[in-house]
């Protein structure tokens, strides 16, 4: 295995290093660049994909969700889970998220024609962010919360 | 080359989603019946246009030309609607028309500046020109690579998952910290006028000019030119299961 730190000048123990003194500023950027090229993307590999991008859409969300419906009592250690509650914020959090992840990606599939790296990677998020601010501010993500707790009750 | 094999599909399946998307923003001023069929209109038309790219396009000016209306037709209701919502968020409902249309300008005119001055330009230089002589062989009929783009862009480093992940993410850091809608919706307004001034100077408004100057060669001389790798488009649009009732051979 390829030690992650091999670009570094001089790290102990390692005989594959780049001489500290005769490196140039370009030679380390260059070397800085195939390391990340190398080991970065092993490390976020799994939110390359589909799945990935799904987690990290809905994850986050759900995980404030989660803690908001959950109480303990501090005295008697009482765990209580409110699962309607989290249900309903759910609805009202991924609702809001499944738009803007939705229009996000048509964005970005729209406007790969003529525009390519940042450009196009900022429309498709600010694109995203606007249609889910334009979702809340509407209501449709109260609405459909409503819509979820009535089918609750 | 100029068309990806999964562009076949997702560009006019995003075309009209996008569409019906844009319709949102102009809910609040249309009312839902309006709102929707304009955004029905529109979303027929990027569909339409996006699906001509697709299964139709020759590559060559056309193409560049049809281009810039789908980036007319996305970019001025979208940024439009923004500036208006923004204006409703913030209750100055007498200023909605001269936000709409303030958005609408700032795509637009980044557009369009810059395509007169590059048409100009190359007129002047005429079709014995540098930039002629280099971009296109009036003899074979064809253009010759990096004649309709400026220059091969990198393909972006994060996937459309990811950027839609980073998307929804940001308005939940916002909230987080405080942030109301109001501000973040300022924020995305500003940060999208901001990267579709750039994508238009830099590269739709330049490729709008060279398109109109070689359009205006192609009705002087009488002659279509091709994009050098239509054949290869060709092929790769045979291929594709929906190619047998929308492409079109010759």
């Amino acid at each position: 295995m390829r030690l992650q730190n091999q670009w570094r000048p001089n790290p102990s123990h390692n005989p594959n290093t780049l001489p500290t003194r005769n490196t140039t500023a370009q030679q380390m950027r260059s070397a800085a660049v195939m390391a990340a090229d190398d080991g970065q993307p092993r490390l976020l590999h799994w939110t390359q994909g589909r799945v990935g991008g799904g987690v990290l859409a809905i994850a986050p969300s759900a995980a404030l969700d989660l803690y908001n419906a959950t109480e303990v009592a501090l005295r008697t250690r009482e765990f209580n889970f409110n699962g309607r509650q989290f249900l309903v914020d759910s609805e009202r959090s991924q609702s809001g998220n499944a738009v803007g992840f939705a229009s996000s990606l048509v964005a970005v599939a729209l406007v790969g024609g003529f525009a390519a790296g940042a450009p196009l990677l900022v429309i498709g998020l600010v694109g995203g962010v606007f249609v889910q601010v334009v979702w809340n501010w509407f209501g449709a993500a109260d609405g459909s919360a409503n819509l979820m707790g009535r089918a609750l009750q | 080359m100029m068309l990806q094999r999964s562009q076949m599909l997702a560009l006019p399946v995003s075309g009209f989603l996008m569409g019906m998307i844009n319709s949102l923003a102009y809910v609040r001023l249309l009312g839902w019946p309006l709102a929707l069929a304009v955004g029905g209109v529109l979303a027929l038309l990027l569909c339409l246009t996006t699906a001509w790219v697709a299964y139709r396009s020759d590559g060559g000016a056309r193409h560049l030309v049809a281009n810039n209306v789908i980036f007319a037709l996305f970019m001025a209701p979208l940024v439009g609607g923004a500036c208006l919502v923004l204006a409703q968020m913030t209750q100055h409902d007498d200023w909605v028309v001269m936000a709409w249309a303030a958005g609408v300008v700032t795509v637009l005119a980044p557009v369009l500046g810059p395509a007169w001055q590059t048409y100009t330009r190359l007129a002047a230089e005429g079709d014995a020109g540098p930039w002629a002589r280099k971009h296109l062989d009036l003899r074979a009929g064809v253009l010759l690579p990096g004649a309709l783009s400026a220059a091969d862009s990198p393909r972006p480093a994060m996937t459309p998952w990811q950027i839609g992940a980073l998307a929804v993410n940001v308005p939940l850091v916002w909230r987080l910290m405080g942030g109301g809608d109001t501000g973040l919706l300022a924020l995305a307004v500003v940060v999208l006028s901001a990267t579709f001034v750039w994508v238009g100077v830099k590269r739709v408004g330049p490729a709008l000019g060279t398109a109109w100057f070689v359009l205006d060669i192609e009705r002087r001389t009488g002659q279509r030119l091709r994009n050098p790798e239509w054949a290869e488009v060709q092929a790769m649009r045979r291929g594709h299961w929906l190619a047998r009732w929308f492409m079109r051979e010759a």
